[in-house]
């Protein structure tokens, strides 16, 4: 069964218009319909959004019988596992690698600790879980995951992982390579995450809005892209409160508890969404000292939201800025 | 014909100059004055002034050569009319050598000026090499409002989007 729910054409536009559903949130794919065949972007749509969902199957954690949670019961042993869940890993492990641990799928378990051990009904009013709040921990060792690659099999380490932090980048970089057979030009639209190949069948980038994390209906800041993706980590749906504590999903290794202090979100623009999502959290992880610095230091274009609703963004962001809110 | 200016005019005519041009003349000498004054206390400046005082100075000089300039502009194109009128041609014509002289070579203390200036302020902000240079160019080239880039407002509104990025919305 295609996880295509809705093959449309928005007139407008003059682009195809296909919806699904995957990893807790509404896919969205746009190819523009100037030379192109309904068959073929419904083939390649459909293709997409059952990428969405083969990746969602394998590498969620939300499902005790996914392959990944299946090797996370004992992730100190060898397991056979999927190619998506193997190449999950193995970009999980390169991305700790490049952002020197601030990505770190081991949060697993202070994740849980927090109470977000099951999707949560976030955005229905305050959600309070009742959980003793967990204690702050030793910074972990370097992740050591090991690779049998021929075999398809890895060893995930003494703790297990999750990999809700690139997970869905990873599914929106392997679905482009499928829309891409298709069309030069679409737009892959996954929540926080999004894609833009080609241009707009008027010729034009694409243009994204950024999320104002205080007024979600209006944008705070719009982006005209081409060839890039735009990712943003928020804490503004995703944050509950433990024992009289707000706390939120974006977990710093370092601490074991919720990071980015005097941040709300953070967005980057980069070639790959993968690479964007883990810095969007690496960034946001950083806190609004010092992301301004680390943005710079690794020439990241990134745009971010504190606490105040001050709206700041690094020099390298700045070409991408079509619209700022005043 | 090439009028050659007398070389016993060059530090002063027997010849009477109109008035306005004496007048023009003694503005131009009183500023060479000032600039010279200013450049003699640059090394004081360099010492003792803060860096804030120092840059104060460029943004100060900068306005007044500007208009020191477009003065003296205004000067030679007033004292070029009135010589038609009132004075001989021929000692008009040296009278107007000898002010142009002295225009030009009051534009050049102008321009050592304000690479003083800028050396002063390169100096205080301890910045490299290639800052003084560029700050000396930008100093002697003073700019003209037909040269001020034009600066996009941005609409108050958002310009319409097809995708928006940030929290994703939780769909059971």
């Amino acid at each position: 069964m295609s996880s295509l729910d809705v093959l449309t054409k928005d007139t407008a536009l003059d682009d195809h218009v296909a919806v699904g559903r995957s990893m807790a949130t509404r896919v969205t794919i746009r190819v523009p319909a100037p030379g192109t065949s309904e068959p073929a972007i419904e083939q390649a749509c459909a293709g997409a959004l059952d990428l969405f969902a083969a990746v969602d199957r394998t590498c969620t954690r939300f499902d005790a019988t996914s392959n990944l949670m299946q090797a996370n019961r004992s992730p100190d042993r060898w397991h056979h596992v999927p190619d998506h869940l193997y190449h999950a890993i193995e970009e999980a492990k390169r991305a700790h690698d490049e952002t020197h641990g601030r990505f770190d799928p081991r949060i697993l378990r202070q994740l849980i600790a927090l109470g977000y051990d099951r999707t949560l009904p976030f955005g229905e009013g305050v959600l309070v879980v009742d959980t003793p709040m967990p204690k702050r921990t030793r910074a972990l060792e370097p992740w050591r995951p090991r690779f049998r690659e021929a075999a398809r099999m890895v060893e995930i380490g003494p703790l297990p992982i999750d990999l809700g932090g690139i997970g869905k980048g990873l599914a929106v970089r392997w679905a482009g390579e499928v829309l891409a057979m298709a069309s030069p030009s679409y737009l892959i639209d996954a929540g926080g995450d999004c894609f833009c190949a080609g241009r707009m069948a008027d010729g034009t980038p694409w243009s994204v809005g950024i999320e104002d994390p205080f007024a979600p209906r209006e944008p705070i800041a719009t982006l005209v892209l081409t060839d890039r993706a735009a990712v943003t980590s928020s804490i503004r749906l995703r944050r509950w409160v433990t024992r009289g504590q707000r706390v939120h999903h974006l977990i710093d290794p370092q601490t074991g508890l919720p990071g980015g202090q005097g941040l709300m979100s953070v967005t980057v623009v980069g070639k790959d969404p993968a690479r964007a999502e883990v810095w969007s959290k690496a960034l946001f992880i950083a806190g609004r000292a010092r992301i301004t610095a680390l943005a710079k230091q690794r020439a990241i274009a990134a745009l971010w939201v504190d606490q105040d609703g001050r709206c700041s963004m690094s020099a390298a962001m700045e070409p991408y800025v079509q619209w700022k809110k005043p | 014909m090439t009028q050659r200016p007398d070389p016993r005019n060059e530090l002063g005519d027997a010849t009477p100059l109109p008035d306005d041009l004496l007048a023009a003349r003694d503005r131009v000498a009183e500023g060479r004055a000032k600039a010279r004054r200013a450049l003699g206390r640059g090394h004081a400046r360099r010492r003792l002034l803060p860096q804030i005082a120092a840059i104060s100075a460029v943004i100060v000089t900068l306005g007044a050569a500007d208009r020191f300039v477009q003065g003296v502009s205004t000067h030679t194109a007033s004292a070029s009319a009135a010589s038609i009128s009132t004075g001989p041609p021929t000692s008009t014509a040296r009278a107007l050598a000898q002010v142009s002289k002295t225009l030009a070579a009051d534009q050049r203390v102008i321009a050592a000026l304000a690479i003083e200036q800028a050396r002063l302020v390169q100096g205080a902000s301890g910045g490299d090499g290639g800052g003084s240079a560029g700050s000396s160019a930008q100093l002697q080239s003073l700019p003209s409002l037909g040269s001020i880039p034009s600066i996009s407002i941005p609409a108050v509104s958002a310009p319409p989007v097809v995708a928006t990025t940030g929290a994703s919305v939780v769909i059971p």
